[in-house]
């Protein structure tokens, strides 16, 4: 019986954000000129793997019932590192890729030892450390871009496979992996067993501190790698990437089903919040709205996420 | 802070011991030791430094900070956080600004209007925060959302142009001064008494600070945990108003970006202060000094020639010394409660 409720609810989850994906897609392609075009379909499919890596990388702090407010940080940290290595120092493409990602991973790694060692309350050490690590990457690189990349590296963010874009591929190549540590290792059982009651799986055994650097560290990695991302669809590496990062990478998960609280995530959720995101600020753009309002819109997004998520919290209530 | 009156009741050869502890505890005067050798310091270094010139601009960035300090600590008290003081500035920056620019309004009205529109913005944060449990993690994701909410609403209005042509009797609230004390600094300093009040002498500041000590217990005592949350935001984006009210009267232009950077300064004047980030207890002296710290070391770094690029980190390495000071007191704290408890037991 209460498994028939479960699964009752993870399909109404699902449903909260991918039927207003159709709704709203239907709208388009009938009231709006150009939204099935190739074109159109392949800026939305790149907007949205960035996001979806974006809000994957939130998606595992929130698990443990924390954030990663610097992750836009570490983005940009990535980023610039990448393009020095490249442009600077010649570093080959997929070295300079590899040692990216190992940057994030560092940074996050830091983040979760300072939390786990100092007991300072988390939220304030990603804050100052957002700050931290956004000064370093200004202060080296002097505020400048690298413009003169590979031109294999810059292929990344141009290359189709079977039609679909690389970058989009990727994305999908994340997300199952983030869903079998998830689900269906003993690490993410443990890691969301730390997000629903950190006492209760100290108790039981779990070693909560290193969770929580595990997952600040991946949570890194994948910032890091939506920086890399980022630098190959834009074709420089410049500071500004990973600025406006913070608000899509709640509103991901969150329209997804990904439960605030901790302890609850849905990590192909997170995909579709990006995508339902990604189709609503096109759809702004297709039907001519001045650009400057996308920030309302966006924070209209997130807000009604939110009361998605407290209708859900209440749904569940009352299947427990 | 309340170890003076508990720890001077002893014989006289304690007092010794005990002032110097309390100065060592006192946050305010350990932050005013600090000011006062890093402004000796300062002025032995740069020449530039003590002239009255330099003084004034001083003022002038300490007042906004410590504002916009203010604004952040009055819901850290409560056991919240603000991420959208910044935008809920820059809104009432563009209004006011907009207001006598191209509606060519009387300075009072604007002020007034947009000091309403500041308070609208506080409510709403407030209804959707109490509507979301009223906890600090609900507080943090609210107003994360509304601040994208209250910049789209500046972006849409201005498409990002600034308003110029501001009075010139509106701008000597920033810029002007009154037998010799900055007009901007004279308001920001009755505002910060008025707040010191309201938090030591009224039932409104001991349930604020009730809330952020405990919300579940506040609420069992008959605190109105909705009205009081409500009213703290209120509170909150008043002062993030005035802050901007008087900065575009400071820069004598209505910026759309007014507000961009307030965040993280909004919290470290609060957490040098001695303000604690889990709520219960604030400091209005202490987010004042540590305002004034903060100017002074941003006016420092000019006159020590230093990098401009390497700003964003120090910030950030101010935060986090902040809050280690913080962190550390309390561990200490706690660890001697329980020297004191084991010793109880023991006798």
């Amino acid at each position: 019986m209460s498994q028939k409720i479960i699964q009752k609810l993870i399909k109404w989850e699902m449903a909260g954000v991918i039927l207003p994906i159709l709704l709203i897609s239907l709208l388009l392609h009938f009231l709006a000129d150009g939204f099935l075009t190739p074109f159109n379909l392949d800026s939305l499919a790149l907007t949205v793997a960035i996001t979806s890596i974006v809000g994957l990388s939130q998606l595992l702090t929130l698990s443990i019932g924390q954030f990663n407010l610097a992750l836009g940080s570490m983005g940009a940290f990535t980023a610039m590192l990448l393009g020095a290595l490249l442009e600077k120092y010649g570093v080959p493409v997929l070295w300079a890729i590899l040692i990216g990602v190992a940057a994030g991973t560092l940074l996050g790694m830091i983040q979760g030892l300072l939390i786990v060692k100092t007991g300072i309350n988390p939220f304030i050490i990603t804050l100052a450390l957002s700050s931290v690590i956004l000064g370093i990457a200004t202060a080296v690189t002097r505020g400048e871009a690298y413009f003169q990349l590979p031109e294999t590296f810059k292929l990344i963010g141009k290359l189709y496979i079977f039609n679909i874009p690389l970058l989009f591929l990727i994305a999908v190549f994340v997300a199952i992996l983030v869903f079998i540590i998830m689900n269906k290792t003993p690490l993410g059982r443990q890691i969301l067993a730390t997000g629903a009651n950190a006492k209760a799986a100290l108790f039981s055994g779990i070693n909560t501190a290193k969770i929580i650097i595990i997952v600040h560290s991946l949570s890194g990695a994948l910032a890091g790698l939506a920086g890399i991302l980022q630098v190959a669809r834009l074709g420089s590496a410049q500071l500004s990437i990973g600025m406006d990062w913070l608000l899509v990478s709640f509103a991901a998960p969150v329209l997804g089903g990904t439960l605030l609280s901790g302890g609850k995530v849905t990590v192909f959720g997170t995909l579709f919040g990006a995508i339902l995101m990604a189709i609503i600020i096109n759809g702004l753009v297709l039907i001519n709205i001045n650009s400057f309002w996308f920030q309302l819109f966006l924070g209209v997004i997130l807000l009604a996420a939110f009361e998605m998520n407290r209708i859900r919290l209440r749904l569940l209530g009352k299947g427990n | 802070m309340s170890l003076p009156e508990k720890s001077l009741m002893p014989t006289e050869p304690m007092v010794n011991k005990v002032s110097f502890k309390w100065i060592r505890n006192s946050n305010s005067l350990s932050i005013l030791g600090i000011i006062v050798l890093f402004s000796l310091g300062l002025s032995a270094v740069s020449k530039d430094f003590l002239t009255a010139t330099n003084l004034f601009v001083v003022a002038q960035a300490f007042s906004i900070t410590a504002l916009v300090g203010l604004a952040q600590m009055v819901v850290i008290g409560s056991g919240g956080m603000n991420l959208s003081v910044g935008a809920i500035g820059g809104l009432v920056g563009i209004v006011t600004g907009g207001l006598m620019d191209s509606m060519g309004l009387p300075i009072f009205f604007s002020i007034l209007i947009g000091v309403i529109v500041g308070s609208l913005c506080g409510l709403f944060n407030g209804l959707i925060i109490a509507r979301m449990g009223a906890t600090s993690v609900s507080s943090f994701l609210a107003t994360l959302a509304t601040s994208s909410v209250f910049l789209g609403l500046n972006l849409g209005i201005t498409n990002a142009q600034p308003f110029y042509n501001i009075p010139a009797s509106y701008t000597f609230l920033g810029n002007g001064k009154i037998i010799g004390i900055p007009v901007i600094m004279i308001i920001t300093l009755l505002i910060a008494a008025l707040l010191g009040f309201v938090f030591k002498y009224t039932g409104l500041g001991r349930q604020i600070l009730a809330l952020g000590g405990n919300l579940k217990c506040a609420e069992l005592s008959g605190i109105l945990v909705k009205r009081t949350v409500l009213i703290t935001h209120v509170i909150s984006a008043v002062l993030a108003s005035v802050a901007a009210i008087l900065l575009v009267a400071r820069l004598t232009s209505a910026q759309p970006d007014i507000g961009n950077d307030w965040m993280l300064f909004s919290f470290a004047a609060p957490l040098i202060g001695g303000t604690r980030l889990m709520g219960g207890k604030v400091s209005v002296s202490g987010t004042v000094l540590g305002a004034l710290l903060l100017a002074l070391i941003s006016n420092g770094l000019v006159h020590l020639n230093l990098d401009i690029y390497w700003m964003t980190f120090i910030q950030g390495m101010i935060i986090l010394a902040a809050v280690s000071i913080d962190r550390i007191r309390v561990v200490r704290e706690e660890r001697s409660q329980r020297k004191q408890r084991q010793e109880r037991e023991a006798a």
